[in-house]
């Protein structure tokens, strides 16, 4: 059975997400919103995340 | 929602709750039927807890209904961001699949119940109190809409963060998303607000202004119908079936009249808060919210399986009649500074009132004088319009509040009782409100426990407090009789139900004759519950069990033969002969010639007429209501044991009724040759017998009324105990009055021949032994008026202690009154021979101390007004302190002032032997000392008036 926590997100906004994922969630929305913060557009952002999963 | 609110509502859905502070990247989690929220984010618990709540749900029918919902109102553009933006919050938790299959929708969906992030107009509106119904908890669905909402949206608290919280509450609550659109406009959007609280503000003003707004319709108004009916019902219950009877033929009329009143009332309530919220400095958006609240809602609290539940209900203004909420110093100031302890208005409001009601029952208590309350609580008193014009609204604000938590309608209708009279509440030690007296005028009204709930009867714990008050307030009038008015009432109810049930027992019989008889203190014997009983009786089945049951009684009773004998209903002279009756279940009046010689008993009134040609009743018992003989034949009454009501004698020629035993209202044998009633135990009420012949009455123990002996021939009484009012003796023969312990008010022993009342102790009243034979009372503790004992024999009062007149003892020989220590009133004590005072301590007004055998006064601290020591042999005045009038100390032997300090009037220490002021502070009038030498002058006196011919000895030259 699947565990999971409440958290926050790039926003500050409350997420749910598995709990093991927290630590790499975490990492990528630290990511997401440095990437904000520098002026990225949504499709600049999807596009680093997606190459950076890959 | 505070904490506590959370802990509910999770319990409520099967979870336990529990708070964390350690992790802050974690918010919370559940395990186990365990939600877990960390309270660092103590602002947001709501929020979250409410996310994880809904993910439990995101598969029931409700929230797949909200979510379709949403969906619909949502633009395409709105949604293609939201995905976008969804998108990198969940980056890398879901996989493609699952976001193709909409697992995204689903967190949109929560966050937008929540108010999670920014969402658009038609979304917000729409999913308001959908969390409720996804959690099947539809009762708080409402409690939302109807309460004032307390629950701000992170988006409002977002897009004010700059206003008051009770301006953010303004928003959250003015704004309906139709005709009211919350400003958005970043640059403008306070003052828009603002600009909104003080137009929504004035508005209510202004409405206030108007009696017209509070006009309410009276036709097709349910509200009004319920306490029409009610009304209805409570005439028929008290007996008052005409009245009833009026409101059903002219409901029209009845209505109007109510809805006049209700309006009046309910404009000057809501106007009373305004004109109050108008003079407070609090800001502008609360003082809205208030009176919208109570403009537009009605809250009040019920017991609900001995739960207290909060209602609330909409106010329909041209409808409901229930009263507002009480909004003073006290509940607003709690509601302006608890916001944060609740999340309900209701609760707010009534944490608010309880806090009030303390304050209350503290401020309001009153004591009323003989009346105990046997320490079970005390008495409060909320003064109605007529006592108090001035503050009656504020007083039923008051009331209000106190009787929150009772079925008593006074909770909602505070104002209208009020306006008809004052009203008492008595409440036990927790200050929980028991008994609910309302007045009308001096008179009662109504009384009200809490028993049997709606029934609103006296609990059996507080039925001796309720009687205490009802009888011994003296600012009550006919306390008793109303509560022994509603007995009746109720017992005359439950005979109706037992005849027409056929269940009267023989053991009823007793009390059901003494109900049909019996006349309540106002409408003097017309009562409809007694006329329906009565057509019930006349209905009864001479076979029936209730029939018989009463023949039996009757028959063991005073042998009553045959049923036949037994006659029901009223008897005049137009009715069937009941020469053969025995007994007549109902009145009698007889004014033809009959012969009754067979009759036993009557159960109502006995009129014997001067028409009649009856002369004996040889077998008459008892009747049980009024006996009425005055100017007829009647000469031989010689079984007549009992007569219930009155019994009028004037004007017959009867002699002896020797088997009399009880009268149980009032006896007038004034002017009357009676001679002998031996066996006279008790008379009720009053007993008139001025200038008749009878001599002694020595078996009668009880007087309930006065006692008219003026000018009669009556020598003895000598078992009498009581005389419950006044007793009236002057002239007459009287010698013994040896058991005599109580007269209730005035006694008149003017001229009289007795000379001792040995066991006499009280004396409520007025006190007139002048010129009697009077000697000794040497038991006599109070006298409540006046006392004149001048030129009596008085010798012996040596218990005497309490005097609430004037005292004369003019030209008496009595010497001692040792114990009598404050007379209210003057005390005369000039040309008498008392010689000690020795407890006196306080006379309330004149005392006249000139040319009297009082040698010293002890104790007397106190002279309400002037005291006149002329001539006296007095030397020393030792505790005497105040004097609040003149004090003539002329030609007297006073020597020493002792510690008296104040003199109010005009002090004359002409030609007296005073060498010393000693402790004297001040004489507010002028002070005479001529012809009197001071050796000691008190330099710290004050003489307000002059001082005149004061001449102070050269002490050192002496």
């Amino acid at each position: 059975m699947k565990e999971y926590i409440l958290t926050k997100d790039y926003n500050g906004e409350i997420v749910r997400i598995e709990k093991d994922k927290f630590k790499e969630y975490s990492r990528v929305q630290k990511k997401i919103k440095s990437l904000i913060k520098e002026g990225k557009s949504f499709d600049e952002i999807k596009e680093i995340l997606s190459k950076e999963g890959k | 929602m505070t904490k506590q609110d959370i802990i509910e509502l999770n319990k409520k859905l099967g979870f336990e709750t529990i708070f964390f502070n350690k992790e802050k990247s974690i918010l919370g989690y559940t395990e186990n039927k365990t939600i877990y929220l960390n309270e660092f984010y103590e602002d947001k618990l709501e929020t979250i807890n409410k996310h994880e709540i809904l993910h439990h749900y995101e598969n029931s029918k409700n929230f797949k209904l909200v979510k379709e919902n949403i969906f619909k109102v949502m633009s395409q553009e709105e949604y293609k961001d939201l995905l976008n933006k969804y998108t990198l919050k969940y980056w890398g938790v879901y996989t493609n699949k699952e976001i193709e299959k909409g697992i995204l929708d689903t967190e949109i969906v929560i966050d937008a119940i929540i108010g999670n992030g920014n969402f658009s107009k038609e979304v917000s509106s729409l999913v308001e109190g959908m969390f409720e119904l996804i959690i099947g908890d539809k009762q708080t669905v409402l409690e939302k809409r109807k309460y004032l909402n307390l629950n701000l949206s992170n988006k409002i608290e977002q897009n004010f963060a700059q206003a008051t919280i009770w301006e953010k509450l303004f928003v959250e609550n003015y704004y309906n998303g139709k005709d009211r659109q919350i400003p958005h406009d970043r640059k403008t959007k306070y003052t828009k607000v603002r600009e909104d609280i003080v137009k929504a503000l004035e508005e209510i003003y202004a409405f206030a202004e108007s009696k017209n707004n509070f006009k309410l319709e009276y036709k097709n108004n349910p509200y009004l119908e319920r306490e029409y009916e009610s009304e209805i019902k409570v005439f028929i219950a008290r007996g008052l079936k005409h009245l009833a009877d009026y409101y059903v033929n002219n409901k029209n009329e009845a209505l109007r009249e109510m809805a006049t009143k209700i309006q009046q009332t309910l404009y000057t309530e809501f106007k009373h808060i305004v004109d109050y919220i108008k003079s407070t400095e609090y800001e502008p958006a609360f003082k809205y919210l208030m009176l919208n609240e109570t403009l537009t809602k009605i809250y009040r609290q019920e017991k609900i399986n001995n739960e207290t539940k909060n209602i609330v209900e909409t106010r329909e203004l041209n409808k409901s009649i229930k009263g507002h909420l009480t909004l003073n110093e006290t509940t607003l100031s709690i509601i302006y500074n608890n916001l944060k302890e609740h999340s309900n208005f209701a609760n707010l409001y009534f944490a608010g009132v309880s806090i009030f009601n303390k304050k209350t029952t503290k401020t309001s208590e009153i004591q009323i004088e003989n009346v105990n309350t046997f320490g079970k609580g005390k008495w409060i008193k909320f003064e109605g319009k007529k006592s108090n014009k001035k503050e009656y609204i504020k007083n039923a604000q008051n009331l209000s509040a106190l009787v929150q938590d009772t079925p008593w309608c006074t909770k909602q209708l505070a104002s209208q009782h009020l306006s008809e009279g004052d009203f008492f509440v008595f409440v036990d030690k927790d200050d929980k409100p028991h008994i609910a007296v309302k007045m009308n005028g001096n008179e009662i009204d109504e009384v009200r426990g809490l028993k049997g709930g709606n029934a609103q009867e006296l609990e059996d714990d507080y039925r001796e407090v309720a009687l205490e008050f009802l009888t011994k307030n003296k600012e009550i009038k006919y306390g008793k009789e109303w509560l022994e008015k509603e007995e009746w009432n109720k017992r005359l109810v439950l005979w109706n139900t037992k005849i027409t049930e056929d269940t009267l027992d023989i053991d009823d019989v007793e009390q059901l004759f003494n109900d049909l008889a019996h006349k309540d203190y106002r409408s003097h014997g017309y009562n409809s519950n007694k006329e329906d009983l009565m057509k019930e009786l006349r209905k009864l089945d001479k076979n029936s069990k209730s029939f018989n049951n009463i023949f039996e009684y009757s028959h063991k009773k005073w042998g009553v033969k045959s049923k036949k004998a037994i006659y029901i209903g009223d008897f005049e002279k137009t009715n069937k002969d009941i020469s053969n009756m025995e007994l007549v279940i109902g009145s009698c009046i007889v004014e033809n010639e009959l012969n009754l010689e067979n009759l036993k008993a009557v159960v109502g009134d006995f009129d014997l007429r001067v028409s009649s040609n009856i002369k004996e009743l040889p077998n008459l018992y008892k009747i049980y209501g009024d006996a009425e003989f005055f100017n007829s034949l009647i000469k031989f009454l010689p079984n007549l044991k009992v007569v219930n009501g009155n019994l009028g004698m004037i004007s017959t020629g009867i002699e002896d009724l020797s088997n009399l035993e009880r009268i149980g209202g009032n006896a007038d044998f004034s002017t009357t040759p009676i001679k002998t009633m031996p066996n006279l135990k008790e008379i009720g009420g009053k007993a008139s017998f001025t200038y008749a012949k009878i001599e002694n009455l020595d078996n009668l123990e009880y007087i309930g009324g006065n006692a008219f002996f003026l000018n009669s021939q009556i020598k003895s009484m000598k078992k009498l105990k009581e005389i419950g009012q006044e007793a009236l003796f002057s002239y007459s023969k009287i010698q013994n009055l040896d058991a005599l312990e109580k007269i209730g008010t005035d006694a008149d022993f003017k001229r009289t021949e007795i000379q001792e009342m040995r066991q006499l102790k009280y004396m409520g009243g007025d006190v007139d032994f002048s010129n009697s034979r009077i000697k000794n009372l040497e038991n006599l503790e109070y006298i409540g008026g006046c006392a004149n004992f001048k030129e009596s024999l008085i010798y012996f009062l040596r218990n005497l202690r309490h005097i609430g007149g004037d005292a004369n003892f003019e030209k008496t020989s009595i010497k001692n009154l040792p114990q009598l220590k404050i007379i209210e009133g003057d005390a005369r004590f000039d040309l008498s021979s008392i010689e000690s005072l020795e407890k006196l301590e306080s006379i309330g007004k004149n005392a006249n101390f000139s040319m009297t055998s009082i040698m010293n006064l002890d104790s007397l601290a106190y002279i309400g007004k002037n005291a006149n020591f002329f001539l006296t042999p007095i030397t020393d005045l030792r505790n005497l302190t105040y004097i609040k009038g003149n004090a003539n100390f002329s030609s007297s032997c006073i020597k020493y002032l002792n510690r008296l300090g104040y003199i109010d009037g005009v002090a004359i220490f002409k030609d007296c032997k005073i060498e010393n002021l000693e402790n004297l502070i001040c004489i507010k009038g002028c002070a005479n000392f001529e012809g009197t030498t001071i050796k000691k002058f008190n330099d710290l006196c004050d003489f307000l008036g002059g001082i005149k011919g004061l001449k102070i000895a050269d002490i050192e030259n002496e």
